[in-house]
């Protein structure tokens, strides 16, 4: 069974990735948890963590209907677009700012080991 | 019953019965408050109301997002409303923060506290043996919190000055308590009575 702060680290990297891959585009909480089939604790958290750091742009929905709350949407700021990319691209993300994330930028090991 | 029997008595339940009025007060205070809001939700809408009413003000907006996302789950969904809730609620009452190391050393730092305070208390001071340990373990327990809860990611924040500060004094007024007990016996009960409160 993976560990608490690897499944968080997984968690943190799997909602960077799906938020970049449509970096214009506010997303939702619900909404990511079912494309991302992540438990919504595990979101949350990751959101929290990401907005802490900057990585996040969060943003009340304008014009909700009535007898609804108001959603909160969510996209990757310009430096989270930045970390994204670097984090897409290899292995090479600052290992402070991966621990500090939740161990973005390590690599699952592999099957087995 | 002797005298000390009836002091003991009476201590005692004036102990135990503060605890449910002391309960009862901040349940009512809290009802009158959000009760209204509450009475109008169901189960999984209230779990979520009460686990987000204890975050920070800094991220009561990360509550009201939770919230807003389980309306959108359909009502007749009851588990997985459940489900979706029980998830927020954890995410509220721990969210992230303060490193782990962090919260490692606050943990271990009340553990300890605990533990010298149980050895000098039982030792120098055997009134206080029950009361001291349990009060320096509570106080420990809630800086550890305090440091697992702090904002800045990366950062204890104030957490561990905080935990570090409360076991500080706590160990002084310990310390203090010691020094001056022996001088000033309980009025209650006599000399060679020992009580353990």
């Amino acid at each position: 069974m993976a560990s608490f702060a690897r499944r968080s680290a997984e968690a943190t990297t799997a909602v960077i990735l799906a938020l970049a891959a449509r970096p214009a585009t506010w997303r939702y909480g619900h909404e990511l948890c079912r494309q991302l089939d992540l438990e919504p604790g595990r979101l949350y958290r990751a959101l929290m963590r990401l907005g802490d750091l900057g990585l996040l742009e969060a943003a009340w929905e304008p014009g909700a209907p009535a007898g609804r709350p108001p959603r909160h949407r969510y996209r990757l700021s310009g430096p989270g677009r930045a970390y994204a990319a670097r984090l897409a691209a290899g292995p090479s993300v600052p290992a402070r700012t991966a621990r500090a994330v939740g161990g973005i930028g390590r690599r699952p090991r592999p099957a087995g080991t | 019953m002797n005298r000390d029997q009836r002091t003991g008595l009476l201590g005692g339940l004036v102990a135990v019965g503060s605890w449910p009025i002391a309960a009862w007060l901040l349940w009512r205070a809290w009802w009158r408050q959000a009760g209204g809001r509450l009475s109008a939700l169901d189960g999984p809408a209230r779990l979520l109301a009460a686990a987000t009413a204890a975050l920070p003000a800094d991220r009561r907006d990360w509550g009201a997002a939770m919230a807003a996302e389980l309306a959108l789950v359909p009502v007749r969904e009851r588990a997985a409303r459940w489900r979706f809730a029980a998830g927020c609620a954890r995410a509220a009452i721990f969210p992230p923060g303060g490193t782990r190391a962090a919260v490692g050393v606050a943990g271990a730092a009340a553990v300890t506290a605990t533990a010298a305070a149980a050895l000098a208390t039982g030792a120098t001071l055997p009134a206080g043996q029950v009361f001291v340990p349990v009060f320096v373990g509570l106080l420990g327990g809630l800086a550890t919190l305090a440091v697992a809860r702090s904002r800045r990611a990366g950062h204890a924040g104030p957490g561990l000055a905080v935990a570090g500060l409360g076991l500080a004094g706590v160990a002084v007024c310990v310390a203090v308590l010691g020094y001056t007990w022996p001088s000033s016996p309980p009025i209650t009960g006599s000399a060679s009575t020992r009580r353990t409160w």
